[in-house]
């Protein structure tokens, strides 16, 4: 019987002069005497190249030597004059050969959360057969720094498939959907007379996840004692086996009952007692009525991203739900994670009207049977705060 | 899927990287070269700056040795260093008066600064343009051939300079400078373990394309010197006139006779002659320079009325007409004289025109047929005359119908101090040698000539005996030594008592032909003085060199027999081969004009234009053979001939279409493609090797995997390394045993 697996992590793609693999032939196809003579006379676009200090210098050195020679006659100008043009011709040269056959990619390594470390990274590759890549920079830009910072490649990338890794960090400030953008590619080599720069509108986006916050809980919230016919509330493997069920789609592949899963034809998985405590749901109304104020409705995503987090750790996170949306059982760090991702993205909902009913009741429950959950909802605590309730009782506060 | 190329990078012994310290190093390092090179341009001006070049060298050689040093450097010395550099160059420029020769040491001052400091990347860029400056002053001034080599030297050293900046500050930020008496970390360390690391990580296929590409530079700015348009403006430059130099060469106004004297034999190029016509060159030329007319009892000087004539310059201007009647077929004279020689032009006798390749300020004397420019020309200076006298004897009628009226007015020829020409030595002299009873001018010299050379042998080094009287006198009545000066001068004595009129002539005589330039070389030790003699029969002056071991009277006329009669005299030694290039470089670099380019372009034109029509007259010619081919009659061997070559190409191209990519793609994959892998062909390497030792069999396991490398696919090759060491350990092992 298959198993679905889960999908592939898309693998970015590679940017840059040497993205594409184009035999001689698709590239002289591809050319055109137009495209040719335009490409003498105008660089293409997104490239730009700029003198330096440098090279003002040589420009301004070469104009110089050109007045007097022209104005003297005198040879030995004209060759002085005639090898600084050639020197910056060859400086052209090299830095388009340079920047030849190389390709980069940006990668990010989610989970990212406002006030945590995040990393990201530039993958490069130098195609080149036989000279190698030196002195590229990478302007690279996020929300939380839209000037951008510089990454600067200072060994040498080897030919034939020599690859390098630049790798940086920032600490995300906002929650939502962050760019991670190289603006611009650059590089002064060989002499430091032209700075030539690619645009390159390479970005990758990822969510960034509320952020942890700190948070007082109440007897509520507290794990309750055993009592006469109920189930252990700690986690553990120590837990008594309870019961035996299908296989839901997170579920360790550890729990999964093979003799019952051979005889009942499908997949079933060890239900302990630990499993069997008791749950909580989460409920989230995001109404801007109730959240008018900005600061507080991020206090709130923080407070119900850090709770639900806890409660899963616990084992006693059930379901969640944000407004009108139904319910979704979190049964693993998948489910978990959408549910961060849909916090990353909420904003306040344009009031339509309150839910008749909550979705969660305090009798409802989880998997058939399991201990009834309790629902958490939430409502702005004072001016600045945030407090989770159970049943009107205040279970924790932010 | 992707196919492999090359195996995992693991595999392959990767170059080691250069980090900021071994640029750092690699950049101090070529900073003290193009200091040196700067300072090396300096000795060539001929600066007065003999204190700081020194100092600037023995500066640069310790920075080399030792890079730590600079820390040492006291931190008021970097405070200072500024204002008092400043000050020092305008305390220079305002008691030297000459600002040229001031900026040059204030340039020199800089450098040395920027080599006891530790310099950041504006300070390096400072270093290139102070050397640039430098290189191109002396350019300009010495117009020599060093420069080229020294601009090229100058430009590679600056370019891996700028290269290892650039790498070392790949993102252009400049990082902040070294505190004062701390040493950067990469002034540690030794030369040799950094070259070490130099050579580890270069890859010497990049060395070879970086020269490649580095000459590729040098015949691109060549093409670009000849390309770019030329416009005359004929405006000379300033640079030259900026700084005095002292003439190098014995050739003034004035000749004195000492009691010693002696002359420095000197074999440098002095002038370059290009003839359209070899065989016009005489057998023995005396290039005529500076003629001494008035004799002062001293020795000898220019008159002061040819004098002020020789000094009245006429408006700059480009050509000049000489005495000389015009005839055909004659051949043109290049001349191209070295920088300190005289402002006097060589020339052979009398020309029809000369120009120059640029307007000059000159003055001419008809009378003593000499040019001479307003100053000496600080570098090789280049003119051409067109239908010039060479036989020796010049006619001056002017002078003889003077001389037939009475004393010809403000010439010296005859005139002689008071008591020389009754002199009872020089009377003894004259009756000896026959000379006071001589029928002409001829029988004079000869005779005269003969005695002197019979009384007196030649020496560079000339001495008079002591005494009183007059110097020449004193020498004439001794059988001493003398060089030609003194033979001349003593000749011009002679006639002049005997009551010829003569006069001393300094230039040079006789040359070599360079088997290299095909030109004409006439070397400072060719400096020679002669005499020139009246003739009234003839109305002209005769040459007449007393000097032993020349011909008194020369016959300078051309003969067929002159390009033999040089068959000897032709130099091909090291020394002709560097001159003839200085002789290009001159020629064809510097003397480079709107002229010589339009000359190349329409060579270049006519060539193609050749080429051409040569082609199109080919095509022609077959097109005819196969048109008249066409029109015979036909026969059956003319159509079994077309059938078996229309059925063979026919053949070639099915045979082409259907078996060609597949033999090119077979060849590529045997042959050619599978050898470039560096690791295949090492392997191959090691099994030759082994195939090459007799009695020697690898050891199974290590012939499998050499095997494996050289023939198997990538993705199941080991470690090559291993492989490699191994073999090499099996190998030394037999060696061994």
């Amino acid at each position: 019987m298959k198993v679905a697996s889960p999908p592939p992590p898309s693998v970015p793609d590679w940017h840059g002069p040497g993205a594409e693999r184009k035999t001689l032939r698709q590239h002289w196809r591809k050319l055109t005497w137009s495209k040719l003579l335009w490409s003498i006379l105008y660089p293409p676009r997104g490239q730009r190249i700029m003198p330096t200090v440098s090279g003002v210098l040589l420009i301004t050195l070469a104009l110089g030597i050109g007045s007097a020679a022209y104005n003297t006659s005198n040879n030995i100008l004209f060759i002085t004059l005639s090898l600084l043009l050639a020197c910056l011709i060859l400086s052209g040269v090299l830095s388009a050969l340079n920047l030849s056959r190389v390709s980069w990619r940006l990668s990010a390594a989610p989970p990212f959360r406002v006030g945590q470390t995040g990393s990201a990274a530039i993958q490069l590759r130098n195609r080149k057969k036989l000279l190698p890549t030196y002195g590229l920079w990478f302007e690279v830009s996020t929300k939380a720094e839209p000037k951008g910072r510089r990454l600067i490649l200072r060994e040498r990338l080897d030919p034939q498939g020599g690859s390098a890794r630049m790798e940086w960090t920032w600490q995300p400030t906002q929650r939502g959907l962050e760019v991670i953008e190289i603006t611009a590619v650059g590089s002064l080599f060989p002499f430091g007379f032209l700075r030539k720069v690619l645009s390159c509108e390479v970005r990758t986006e990822a969510l960034v996840w509320p952020a942890p916050v700190e948070y007082q809980r109440m007897p509520v919230l507290s794990p309750t004692r055993r009592q006469a016919g109920q189930t252990v509330s700690r986690i553990g493997n120590s837990g008594d086996l309870l019961a035996v069920r299908k296989y839901h789609q997170g579920d360790s592949h550890r729990l999964i009952h093979w003799k019952a899963s051979a005889r009942l034809r499908q997949l079933m998985v060890r239900q302990f007692s630990s499993e069997q405590q008791e749950g909580f749901s989460i409920h989230l109304d995001s109404s801007a009525e109730i959240w008018s104020r900005p600061e507080q409705f991020e206090l709130l995503c923080s407070f119900v991203a850090t709770l639900s987090e806890d409660l899963y750790t616990s084992g006693r996170l059930g379901l969640v739900s944000i407004d009108l949306d139904p319910p979704q059982a979190v049964r693993g760090l998948r489910e978990l994670e959408g549910f961060f991702d849909r916090l990353a993205d909420l904003t306040p909902r344009e009031p339509v009207g309150r839910p008749t009913n909550n979705p969660f009741s305090s009798t409802s429950s989880g998997p058939t049977g399991s201990t009834p959950r309790l629902t958490l909802t939430f409502a702005p605590d004072g001016a600045r705060g945030v407090a989770a309730y159970v049943d009107g009782q205040k279970a924790a506060t932010a | 899927m992707e196919r492999a190329e090359s195996p995992p990078m693991s595999t392959v012994k990767k170059r080691p990287q250069l980090n900021a310290d071994d640029l750092g190093r690699l950049r101090w390092g070529l900073g003290a070269v193009l200091a040196l090179l700067s300072v090396l341009t300096v000795f060539f001006m001929e600066i007065d700056a003999w204190l700081l070049m020194p100092v600037v060298t023995i500066a640069a050689f310790a920075a080399l040795a030792k890079p730590t040093w600079p820390a040492r450097v006291p931190g008021f010395i970097h405070r200072l260093a500024f204002p008092l550099i400043a000050l020092a160059f305008v305390y220079d420029i305002t008691s030297s008066g000459e600002p040229l020769p001031a900026l040059i040491r204030l340039g020199l001052l800089l450098i040395f600064y920027r080599l006891i400091t530790y310099r950041q990347r504006r300070d390096d860029l400072q270093l290139v343009i102070l050397g640039l400056f430098l290189i191109i002053v002396a350019g300009v001034i010495t117009v020599s051939l060093s420069f080229a080599v020294q601009l090229l030297a100058f430009t590679s050293c600056a370019l891996v300079m700028l290269l290892a900046v650039t790498l070392e500050h790949a993102d252009g930020t400049a990082p902040k400078p070294p505190a004062p008496g701390v040493i950067p970390s990469w002034a540690q360390g030794t030369w040799r373990a950094h070259f070490r690391r130099l050579r580890a990580a270069t890859d010497w296929r990049l060395a070879v394309l970086a020269a490649g590409g580095f000459g590729a530079m040098v015949m691109l700015s060549g093409l670009l010197f000849l390309a770019i348009p030329r416009f005359d403006i004929q405006s000379s430059l300033f640079i030259d006139r900026l700084i005095n130099r002292v003439t190098r060469s014995g050739f003034s106004e004035t000749i004195k006779f000492g009691e010693v004297t002696s002359i420095i034999n000197d074999d440098s190029l002095a002038i370059s002659i290009d003839v359209s016509d070899p065989n016009a060159m005489p057998r023995f030329p005396y290039w005529r320079m500076v003629v001494l007319d008035e004799y002062t009892g001293e020795g000898f000087k220019i008159s002061s009325g040819f004098r002020r004539q020789l000094n009245s310059y006429r408006t700059p201007r480009s050509r000049v007409n000489g005495t000389e009647s015009f005839r055909r077929d004659e051949p043109l004279w290049t001349f191209f004289v070295e920088p300190g020689i005289s402002r006097y032009l060589p020339l052979l006798g009398n020309f029809y025109e000369m120009s120059f390749t640029e307007p000059q300020t000159f003055a001419i004397s008809d009378r003593l047929r000499v040019v001479a420019l307003q100053r000496d020309p600080p570098k090789m200076f280049a003119y051409r005359t067109w239908i010039m006298d060479t036989s020796g004897t010049m006619k001056d009628a002017t002078y003889a119908l003077a001389r037939r009226d009475g004393k010809p007015a403000g010439e010296a020829f005859l005139d002689l101090p008071e008591g020389i020409a009754d002199n009872p030595r020089v009377q003894r002299v004259l009756n000896e040698s026959g000379g006071s009873g001589a029928a002409d001018a001829t029988a004079f010299a000869t005779n005269v000539v003969n005695w002197l050379t019979r009384e007196h042998p030649y020496s560079l080094d000339s001495s008079v005996p002591s005494g009183s009287g007059d110097t020449l006198v004193r020498w004439l009545d001794s059988e001493t030594p003398g060089h030609c000066e003194f033979f001349a001068g003593s000749f011009v004595l002679l006639a002049r008592a005997a009551g010829y009129p003569a006069r001393l002539v300094t230039g040079f005589r006789g040359g070599s032909w360079n088997d290299f330039s095909g030109s004409f070389a006439v070397r400072n030790s060719n400096a020679h003085a002669w005499c020139e003699i009246f003739d009234d029969a003839s109305a002209s002056w005769l040459r007449v060199d007393p000097t032993p071991g020349n011909q008194a009277l020369a016959d300078s006329t051309a003969d067929a027999s002159t390009a033999s009669a040089f068959a000897g005299s032709r130099d091909n030694s090291w020394q002709a081969r560097l001159d003839s290039l200085r002789v290009f470089w001159y020629r064809r670099i510097v003397n480079f004009d709107i002229n010589t380019q339009e000359q190349m372009i329409s060579t270049t034109k006519d060539f193609f234009r050749r080429t051409s029509q040569a082609a199109i007259k080919w095509a022609d010619t077959r097109a005819k053979a196969f048109r008249e081919w066409a029109q015979q009659p036909w026969n059956g061997s003319r159509f079994r001939d077309i059938v078996l070559g229309a059925i063979g190409i026919t053949a070639l191209i099915w045979w082409g279409r259907k078996n060609g990519r597949k033999w090119w793609r077979t060849l590529r994959r045997s042959t050619g493609h599978a050898d470039h892998h560096p690791i295949r062909r090492e392997a191959g390497r090691w099994l030759k090797r082994g195939g090459k030792k007799p009695n020697f069999d690898w050891p199974v396991a290590i012939e499998a995997n050499l095997l494996r490398l050289r023939f198997g696919d990538p993705n199941s090759w080991p470690d090559p390394l291993d492989i490699f060491r191994a073999a090499k350990m099996a190998l030394k092992s037999k060696t061994r045993s």
